[in-house]
């Protein structure tokens, strides 16, 4: 069973169009799927522009897990199978088996342990696939997918070679190895061959983080583990002071590669990045889900008048850019790229 | 238990809200924390992780590239491990329970959620959804009035013109009141052999153009049945509605209701308005029917509807719009103008409309029917209003034909006498309206307050019963303008606040001016205006000048001239053919339609 994941680098990236194009052709190949989210996607019409927005269709027999108020508004016939404890803004979500064909708008758990424990039970429904529909640009949650689609284009920047340094910098990130070690911790934690320290906080954010890391770390310390969330500003603070009087190598044990990713803004994370490979840090991951492939979508809503009217830029400039500087597939899914994107996606 | 909340402005300029949110929170005792809106989101996180608090509350307007931000902000708390023990609550203008949980946040609060519901979700109390709005109960207008004369004069004055008009009446019939027990019967009918001979009574006592209408269905022009399509698509759209709850206009509970038309010519039309309309807080609708059915003998039968202004008065139509509308929206049916008067307050009553219209005099003098036939008629139609239960309002819209107000109020006052001694329930609706009398005598120069407030005190000063200002309020100060329409509307609606009056009949913003049917939009400008004129207004008032007590004292005085000339007059409708309540001179004129069809009953 793998989980797969669509994130969009922004809103109006394509993510339900991937997902879209991924189960009419999982639909096509008979495979038992399921399909969650993490937020609420599938509108009618988006929340903020306005614009129409592709919505899901299901085949009855599809295990879906949505909020109760979502079905409320669905024509289609389901059966209830799991009643979570989790609640969301459109009320308490639910795991349902479809009983007759039709449209679905998916919202799901909007955190990651909320997520992990619904995918936990989709999978006693003898799924071989359940994807999981991203929302906006939200990344944590699908940590804990194995593999991630990402979707982006003109919506997020109109400009191509924003656009290709972006996921550049994305796909550098997803290229650093998952760790060997079992590390179970919920702060940070200073590891040599001698054993553990631990510093108060989870989360690497400010000077205070770092000074305690610096006053606890030893000479004979290999591993740093940091479990939540780290800010680019302190990383930055603590390699250039650990490394000002240390040689040894140290590698820098992370949750995932989204722990980089949440960083921002690309060229500031690429400089980071720079910094990292300019000092001996081995940079591993907890969970490593694969960067899989890469959607592009030229559209974006061109605010006019205090609205916004759909547009495009150049998509064969995009794609082409892209596919070239990228060791990922890229596809645009309007040009024929659906069904290569579900090769890649099943191909394990 | 107390929980603690951190606030968190994520706009450096619109916090207003959170800050009205914290200090409610605070008064309920809960220990919440304001941070700056300058902080980064790193700073805000490391507050968030360090403090261990229950919810965080987040309020950010919203525009293109935000949400983004805004999904990050939920990203870096999930990712810090805060979600697990914290709940996250995005406000702000915006804001649906959609967009929430698309940006990833537990619960969301937008432009029509209140503290109270805030407060109740931190509390993790049952939220009604729709607690920002109200349920509504329905009001009788009549029921807190004696219909006590304080003014002995005009009291006996009118005794003594209602009792010669209401005995005047007694031995006399016409073809409406006789198709009004035809009406009562076919829909008493059992069989339906007997029923279709009586319905064939009854189109034989119908001018052609209704009879071919209900025998043919060949209609008159612009009119054709609603099809069975049309009324599916209209059961689905009232299923596909959610239960919203009713916004409320009124700021205090001694505020008027609020009346809108609905006479679009389209039920299914009327009712798509008068659902949005009740959302917004309308108390009740008038319907207005199509000019030419008051001047046809008979009422077409069947779900109609007319390409023209007026909405059909069938018995159907009336039913759909009455079950459409909220049980708490209260639906009034015009049936004084014309030739069907009875009957229409015969299907009104049992349709389950709530009130009629009926005024003797304009009905004669604005609205074309002859006087003697809307006196029979109109005496039949006060009983059956009485037989229903359903109180009757009396608009003085003939002051807009150039009739001086006294006039009017004088005609309004016989209405209201009649309908006590016959058991019925009378509403006074004298106009707020900038009318042309008024115009030429110039009672408004100085403002439009003291002569609309001196009819209110100078009714007051004669009977206790309820007043309602319509029809609607403001009739001539409106321009094609929609801001000065809403505006003026708005004026006038906070006059009758301070007044203390019991309802208002309001008209849309482009009602005067709309060439073709009322748009929606026009109709929420006016109802949106009139509930910030209440809230300005609130329990505050108007300062009247001495012109006003001057202007009701003549009021009054003249009232008495006009009622003391009716008297000496044998019967009411001598009295308005001799134009004693209005003349050629004041643009008033008996009308014409159905002159001659009265007969003495047969014994």
């Amino acid at each position: 069973m793998k989980i797969i994941g669509i994130v969009g680098t922004a809103k109006n990236t394509g993510k339900t169009t991937s997902l879209s194009y991924l189960l009419s052709e999982a639909y096509q190949n008979k495979i038992n799927f399921g399909v969650t989210g993490i937020g609420y996607d599938g509108e009618e019409i988006d929340n903020i522009t306005f614009l129409p927005k592709p919505r899901l269709f299901f085949n009855a027999g599809t295990i879906i897990t949505t909020s109760k108020n979502c079905l409320e508004s669905t024509d289609i016939k389901f059966e209830t199978l799991v009643k979570t404890e989790f609640k969301t803004a459109l009320g308490e979500i639910v795991i349902v088996r479809t009983l007759s064909p039709g449209m679905v708008v998916i919202a799901g758990p909007n955190k990651k342990s909320a997520l992990n424990e619904v995918i936990s039970q989709m999978k006693k429904f003898e799924v071989e696939i359940i994807f999981v529909d991203g929302s906006l640009n939200r990344l944590t949650p699908l940590s804990i997918a194995d593999k991630l689609i990402f979707t982006t284009g003109a919506s997020r920047n109109t400009s191509i070679d924003f656009l290709v340094e972006e996921m550049k910098v994305i796909q550098k990130i997803f290229s650093f190895p998952k760790t060997n070690n079992q590390i179970q911790s919920s702060v940070i934690s200073l590891i040599s061959e001698r054993g553990k320290y631990e510093i108060s906080s989870g989360s690497l954010l400010d000077l205070d983080d770092v000074n305690e890391i610096l006053q606890k770390i030893q000479n004979s310390t290999n591993k740093i583990f940091i479990p939540n969330l780290i800010s680019q500003k302190a990383l930055i603070e603590l390699i250039n002071n650990l490394f000002a009087a240390r040689k040894n190598a140290i590698e820098l044990i992370l949750d995932s590669p989204i722990s980089l990713l949440l960083f921002g803004e690309p060229a500031s994370t690429s400089n980071t990045i720079n910094l990292i490979d300019a000092h001996p840090i081995n940079i591993t991951y907890l969970n490593k889900p694969e960067l899989t492939a890469v959607t592009v979508n030229p559209f974006y809503p061109k605010p006019i008048n205090h609205s916004f009217k759909p547009e495009y830029i150049d998509k064969n400039l995009l794609l082409e850019q892209m596919s070239s500087n990228l060791n990922v597939n890229v596809f645009n899914l309007k040009d024929s790229g659906e069904n290569k994107l579900f090769k890649e996606c099943i191909a394990w | 238990m107390p929980k603690k909340i951190l606030c968190v402005p994520l706009d450096p300029v619109h916090d207003v809200g959170i800050k009205l949110i914290k200090s409610a929170l605070d008064k309920r005792g809960h220990q919440t924390e304001l941070l700056s809106p300058d902080l980064t989101m790193e700073a805000i996180v490391k507050k968030a992780a360090a403090g261990n608090y229950d919810f965080i509350l987040v309020s950010r307007t919203l525009g293109y590239g935000v949400a983004e931000l805004l999904a990050r902000f939920n990203d870096l708390l999930d990712a810090a491990g805060i979600r697990e023990k914290t709940k996250i609550v995005i406000g702000g203008k915006p804001v649906t329970p959609e967009l929430a949980a698309e940006l990833g946040f537990d619960k969301g609060f937008g432009a029509n959620s209140s503290t109270e519901e805030v407060i109740a979700y931190i509390e993790e109390r049952e939220i009604n959804d729709s607690s920002s709005s109200v349920q509504k109960i329905k009001k009788n207008l009549a029921e807190p009035y004696s219909y006590k004369f304080f003014h002995s004069e005009i009291e006996s004055l009118l005794n003594s013109i209602a009792d010669k008009f209401i005995d005047w009446g007694k031995n006399k019939t016409s073809p409406g009141i006789e198709r009004v027990r035809l009406r009562e019967e076919i829909l008493h009918a059992g069989d339906k052999n007997i029923q279709q001979a009586l319905i064939k009574k009854y189109n034989d006592l119908s001018d052609a153009e209704i009879a071919q209408g209900n025998v043919k269905k060949i209609y008159p022009k612009g009119v054709r049945e609603v099809t069975a399509e049309e009324l599916d698509s209209l059961e689905s759209f009232l299923r596909s509605q959610k239960s919203a709850g009713q916004l409320k206009i009124q700021h205090s509970d001694k505020h008027p209701l609020i009346f809108k038309f609905l006479g679009s010519g389209c039920p299914l039309m009327d009712i798509a308005h008068g659902k949005v309309c009740e959302r917004w807080g309308i108390d009740g609708f008038l319907i207005i029917n199509p000019s030419w059915e008051a001047r046809y003998e008979g009422l077409l039968f069947g779900n109609l509807t007319h390409e023209n202004d007026g909405t059909i008065t069938s018995l159907e139509n009336i039913r759909l719009i009455r079950r459409s509308l909220d049980p708490s929206t209260l639906l009034t049916v015009r049936a004084h103008r014309g030739l069907n008067t009875p009957e229409t307050v015969l299907l009104a009553g049992k349709a389950g409309a709530d009130l009629t219209k009926i005024n003797l005099v304009y009905g004669s003098l604005g609205a074309g029917t002859d006087p003697i036939r809307l006196g029979v008629d109109g005496l039949e139609a006060i009983r059956l209003t009485a037989t229903y239960g359903i109180p009757f309002d009396i608009p003085g819209n003939d002051e807009l034909s150039g009739v001086p107000a006294w006039k009017t109020l004088a005609g309004l006052l016989i209405n209201v006498m009649v309908g006590v001694k016959l058991n019925a329930k009378p509403i006074l609706k004298p106009l707020f309206c900038y009318g042309p009398h008024i115009v030429l005598n110039s009672f408004m120069e100085k403002n439009f307050i003291d002569y609309n407030a001196a009819k209110i005190l100078a009714l007051r000063e004669i009977v206790d019963c309820p007043i309602w200002p319509g029809e609607p309020i403001a009739f001539m100060t409106q321009s094609e303008e929609r801001v000065q329409s809403a505006n003026a509307t708005s004026y006038h609606a906070s006059l009758a606040a301070s007044l203390g009056v019991d309802a208002i009949t309001i008209a849309s913003t482009d009602e005067a001016y709309s060439r073709g049917p009322i748009a929606i939009t026009s109709r929420i400008d006016s109802i949106r205006a009139v509930t910030d004129a209440f809230r300005f207004v609130g329990d505050a008032g108007f300062k009247l000048t001495p012109e006003a007590e001057k202007y009701k004292n003549d009021l009054i005085q003249k009232i008495i001239e006009v009622l003391r000339a009716v008297d000496e007059k044998d019967n009411l409708p001598e009295a308005i053919y001799s134009g004693l309540l209005g003349d050629q001179n004041d643009g008033a004129y008996p009308g014409k339609f159905g002159a001659g069809t009265v007969s003495n009953k047969v014994r």
